[in-house]
């Protein structure tokens, strides 16, 4: 049993390296030279007016910190804390918190795909696309266990 | 237009044939020979639909495709009741 | 709001009503069904790594199941077809856009609407959980877990879908048959064109079907009406059930819908297959003619093998050995076009490029499949198959192997729609690891073939290979199907390769000109990539027996010269459609509103012969059918909010049907055109009969569901079920009315023709009341029957939920009287603008409301005998 196991493995293995060594190979990054993005650049280094706070990578990066951290602290709290777990994990807290993580997941997409020059349809597709893979996450989640 | 004259001759037909259904009834046939006056009732409706596309619709003088059209759709819906009801006998 | 904003707003994506834009939007959203339906399979082979119930929770792993099924069926791989027919086929036939642009917008709306209502279902307690074949009575409440919530939730969903479907085949059908390039005749069409058009006018048929089926489930869900309950008035099929014909009622009609729907499905790839095999062949097809006739065969060889997917269902043995055979005879045209797709490859010259190898991969794989579906047509055999997962591979190597044609499609065509040329190597690594997927998940299956279909125990089985002296080898079930289940996670992660390559090649991929693929000849090929928003510059024609473009003094030249290109057929009473013998000046302009009223001609708003491309109403509409139907779902059971949504969504829907029938939008149809062989009959017209012509197979439908549930139950034996107040006065009457309306609407039409504002009123006028009569006496006729106090065999009165044959009375006249109170709306519409003017020397709108108030009149003649007399 072990064997065949062990030869399958080797041969998965073997399929995944074939698969990443054409990826690798198809493209020929070696030749590419990164070009100088204007967007990513703090504006104030480059002279400009500061743009708008939500405009801001640093922003954006701020608020997703806070919200690992909060997410870390919650769970943190929910395990020392077998007592009261009832209004940590209330709907209402639950619905807030999810609706404040999907806000934030969706108008990130739409801004960031924004700030990488994308029109506004395609940004809006994105972000439905997003929408789309909260939704699947709800659904799986709905139907396991 | 002689048109209003021929609608209203259709009309009037086709008003006769629904009471002769409803003397159909009345008169009993069918307590006599129950299958025998349902394909005459049957027949009848069949009559006046076809009248009614025929003159009513236009069918008569549209292109016969589009009496395909309505035949395929009648034939579609008659050969699966038909084969539905035989396929339980 | 004639206007299309630019493609970066978002604006247009919800105003357009440009057919390439639609394509986009139906093949972005079928991709993201493909990825829900791919994940719910996921999910479910995780559960089958083993046979134990370990995964997903109580009722998930039928949720699962059942929602993959449905999704992939309908909302993932049709309309994926169908994003390449709204995108390719008006290019291929020369035309500018589809015959009704805002119906095809509308029909998009609804798709992506009832997609969402099938999203929110997995929230109301459980979605449907019953196959995706629905099988009755386990799709009736008294079998669904909870309040069936959810459930109602899906068959109201499927029901905007196939009025998605219908309203689509509607357009496809009259674009196809009046808008060709001058020359085209229906044989020289592309062959993804023909492949289309067949496809079209099987939904044409079938999906009316299927519709009344869900509107049956619907009553039963929502009404109470007894249609697929087996025990009406106790609990659970018994010995004595007193309606016999529940489930196979269900097994008729929804089979007589499902074996078509496997080759709409199918053919649309197969005609993918066929030009990628002619452009990277560089060679016309091998028997051209030959495979267009198999195509047609098929196409009407699919309404006569239902019974096959009912072997082991109650039907009689003679009916069973006429569908065997039936069956068999279908896999002929099919052999015949195999093998003229392998004589293309052997007579040409192959460039394996990717779509070519997806297209190939397809048939290699669709050849298994199919030969595979001629044991299951043997009856005998099918009797060890049936439920099993032989049957499972075998469809799926046909439908993913359609699917694989598709994704070639995708391939081919996207230099076309973005202007830019996806990775090759990318997209052949592509191919490679969905080919190592695809077989490694589908194969075990029919190796595995003993396993049951929708159950995740499936205990002991083993394969035992006995080779004599060298031992014998016992492998359980559990190797294939985690064979299986690896399988599908490598053709899920070969989707990622795909997304990848096409998302960062529309940023990064070389641009192309008209034609990156050498060899294809048909006339999307001939524009520019993306070609422009009308398609053309000029208009083309064939007639020269080569693609050329004429300029307007041309066109004029030509078109005045013949009668539009149609043939025989003026009537005396039918009008030509004033296309061509307006003099090539400006086009009648098609009022192509969702009810047969005209809005206004072209010089009414001044638009000079442009057409218009914008218009918010099917978006509208499309919501306010949402909250419809979401409220729907739950008035039987959920309260205030849910009727409460119901009466928002009613409104909502009126309103905005309203809004869209007043909103001028002008959509021309060409000078020019080919349009045997209905050259006489004009855009709306045609319309209308097709959409009138699946109106009688949804009919048809539903007086064959009395009838056989009749034959089941006993013809004569029903008499008892039916009361003694039940007479026929009522109906005679009713019959009288509806008659005298009919010619009421006749007398309307000519007096419009006569411009007589007085005539035109009464007329109306007339029908209105006629038909409010009909109501009216319908409606007292049925209060007596609810309220029969005092009768022994009905104490509680004869009314919807009483018993079977007053389930199919009030239903079916239900319908009926449904149909006639939508066209009194209509009527009050047409009466507002006769007073205001309109119609005065043209008759067309009348004409065309006549059409549908005609076969009203024409189905009450076949329900009044049937359901009072007989």
């Amino acid at each position: 049993m072990s064997a065949t196991y062990v030869t399958s493995m080797l041969v998965m293995a073997a399929l995944a390296v074939l698969v990443l060594v054409a990826l690798v190979r198809s493209r020929r990054w070696y030749h590419y030279a990164p070009a100088p993005d204007e967007h990513d650049q703090l504006p104030a280094l480059a002279g400009e007016r500061r743009p708008p706070l939500l405009e801001r990578p640093t922003t954006w990066i701020v608020g997703f910190v806070a919200l690992m951290l909060g997410a870390v602290g919650g769970v943190f709290a929910f395990v020392t804390n077998p007592n009261a777990p009832g209004e940590l994990f209330s709907l209402p807290v639950l619905a807030v918190g999810g609706l404040m993580l999907g806000g934030y997941l969706l108008y990130g997409t739409y801004s960031a795909a924004k700030g990488r020059g994308h029109p506004s349809s395609i940004a809006a597709a994105e972000t439905a696309t997003l929408a789309g893979a909260l939704f699947l996450v709800a659904v799986s989640s709905q139907l396991i266990g | 237009m002689s048109h209003t004259k021929l609608y209203t001759a259709i009309y009037v037909v086709l008003f006769a044939f629904a009471t002769l259904q409803a003397v159909v009834e009345y008169a009993g046939f069918l307590e006599q020979s129950y299958w025998l006056a349902f394909w005459a009732i049957i027949v009848l409706s069949l009559i006046k639909a076809v009248i009614v596309a025929a003159y009513y619709q236009h069918l008569r003088w549209e292109p016969r495709a589009v009496s395909y059209l309505v035949v395929g759709g009648v034939v579609a819906a008659v050969a699966l009741t038909a084969a539905a009801s035989f396929s339980i006998t | 709001m004639s206007e299309l904003p630019p493609k970066s707003s978002i604006k247009r994506w919800f105003l357009t009503t440009n057919h390439k834009d639609i394509g986009v939007l139906y093949l972005l959203t079928a991709l993201f069904f493909l990825v829900f339906g791919g994940l719910l399979a996921l999910l479910f082979r995780v559960e089958l790594l083993s046979p134990a119930a370990d995964f997903l929770g109580e009722g998930g792993y039928n949720q699962a199941v059942s929602a993959h099924g449905l999704l992939m069926v309908f909302w993932f791989i049709s309309p994926f077809a169908f994003g390449f027919a709204n995108y390719v086929v008006p290019l291929q036939i020369g035309a500018d856009d589809l015959a009704f642009p805002r119906l095809n917008a509308l029909s998009y709306w609804f798709y992506l609407f009832s997609g969402l209502l099938f999203g929110v279902s997995f929230f109301q307690g459980q979605t449907f959980s019953g196959g995706w074949t629905m099988y009755a009575p386990l799709n009736t409440p008294t079998y669904l877990p909870g309040e069936a919530l959810g459930a109602t939730t899906v068959v109201l969903a499927l029901i905007m879908f196939v009025t998605a479907v219908t309203l689509g085949s509607v357009n496809f059908l009259t674009t196809m048959y009046r808008m060709r390039a001058e020359g085209l005749r229906m044989r020289d069409l592309p062959l993804f064109s023909i492949s289309i058009n067949l496809t079209v006018w099987m939904m044409l048929f079938a999906f009316a079907a299927l519709l009344a089926a869900l509107m049956i489930l619907t009553s039963d869900h929502i009404l109470g009406t007894h249609y697929f309950a087996y025990e009406i008035g106790g609990e659970g099929i018994t010995q004595g059930a007193n309606n016999p014909g529940a489930s196979l009622l269900w097994a008729h009609l929804f089979w007589f819908f499902g074996h078509p729907e496997v080759y709409i499905v199918f053919f649309p790839a197969l005609g993918i297959m066929a030009e990628c095999f002619q452009t990277f062949t560089g060679r016309r097809l091998v028997g051209r003619k030959w495979f267009i006739i198999a195509m047609v065969l098929v196409a009407l060889q699919s309404f006569i093998v239902w019974m096959h997917h009912m072997f082991l269902t109650g039907i009689n043995l003679q009916i069973k050995t006429v569908f065997m055979a039936t069956t068999i005879g279908i896999s002929l045209p099919f052999d015949l076009m195999v093998f003229s797709l392998i004589y293309t490859m052997i007579k040409g010259r192959i460039r394996f490029t990717t779509p070519f190898l997806f297209s190939l991969g397809a048939l290699i794989v669709f050849i298994l499949g199919g030969i595979t579906g001629v044991f299951l047509g043997a009856v005998v055999l099918d009797y060890q198959f049936r439920g099993t997962y032989w049957v499972v591979a075998h469809f799926h190597y046909v439908m993913v192997g359609g699917a694989t044609a598709l994704f070639g499609g995708l391939y081919y065509w996207y230099p076309k729609i973005t202007g830019k040329m996806y990775d090759e190597f990318l997209g052949k690594i592509h191919f490679g690891v969905y080919m190592i997927g695809f077989n490694l998940l589908y194969f075990p299956m029919f190796l595995a073939w003993e396993t049951p279909r929708r159950v995740f125990d499936y205990g002991d089985f083993a394969t035992t290979i006995a080779l004599g002296e060298l031992g014998t080898y016992v492998i359980p079930y559990e190797v294939w199907h985690n064979a299986s289940t690896l399988g599908a996670a490598i053709l899920g992660a070969s989707f990622l390769i795909m997304f990848y390559n096409l998302f960062v090649s529309y940023w990064r991929g070389e641009d192309v000109g008209d034609n990156p693929w050498a060899y294809a000849t048909s006339a999307e090929w001939a524009v520019s990539s993306p070609p422009p928003l009308e398609n053309f510059h000029g208009t083309p024609s064939y007639a020269s027996g080569k693609l050329e473009f004429l300029d307007d003094e041309e066109v004029a030249r030509r078109s005045s010269g013949s009668s539009g290109g149609g043939h025989a057929g003026h009537g005396a009473a039918a009008t030509d459609g004033g296309t061509s013998t307006d003099g090539g000046a400006i086009a009648q302009a098609g009022p192509e509103a969702a009810l047969a009223t005209g809005t206004d001609t072209a010089g009414e708003h001044g638009h000079d012969g442009h057409p218009d491309h914008a218009s918010l109403w099917p978006f509208i509409i499309s919501v306010a059918g949402f909250v419809l139907f979401l409220g729907l779902s739950g008035i039987r059971t959920g309260g205030t909010f849910y009727t409460s949504l119901t009466l928002v969504g009613a409104v909502g829907v009126f309103g905005s049907f309203v809004g869209m029938a007043r909103e001028p939008f002008h959509s021309p149809e060409p000078l020019l055109a080919e349009r045997w062989p209905y050259g006489s009959v004009e855009k709306m017209k045609l319309g209308m009969w097709t959409f009138l012509a699946s109106d009688i197979v949804l009919f048809g439908a539903f007086i064959g569901s009395y009838v056989f549930v009749r034959v089941a139950y006993g013809w004569e034996e029903w008499h008892h079920l039916i009361p003694e107040a039940h007479v026929t006065m009522p109906g005679l009457i009713n019959t009288y009315l509806l008659l005298t309306s009919s010619f009421a609407v006749v007398l309307a039409m000519v007096a419009a023709e006569k411009q007589s504002r007085k005539g035109v009123l009464l007329s109306l006028g007339a029908t209105f009341a006629l038909g409010v009569g009909f109501l009216i006496n319908k409606a007292m006729e049925w209060d007596h029957l609810f309220n029969l106090h005092g009768s022994e065999a009905f104490p509680h009165g004869w009314d919807l939920t009483t018993n079977l044959a007053s389930s199919t009375f009030y239903l079916t006249t239900g319908l009926h009287g449904a149909h006639v109170a939508i066209g009194l709306i209509m009527v009050a519409y047409m009466f507002t603008r006769a007073w205001n003017g309109a119609y005065m020397g043209d008759e067309k709108p009348i004409e065309y409301f006549g059409l549908y108030w005609h076969l009203v009149d024409i189905v009450w003649l076949f329900l009044f005998p049937l359901f009072y007399i007989l």
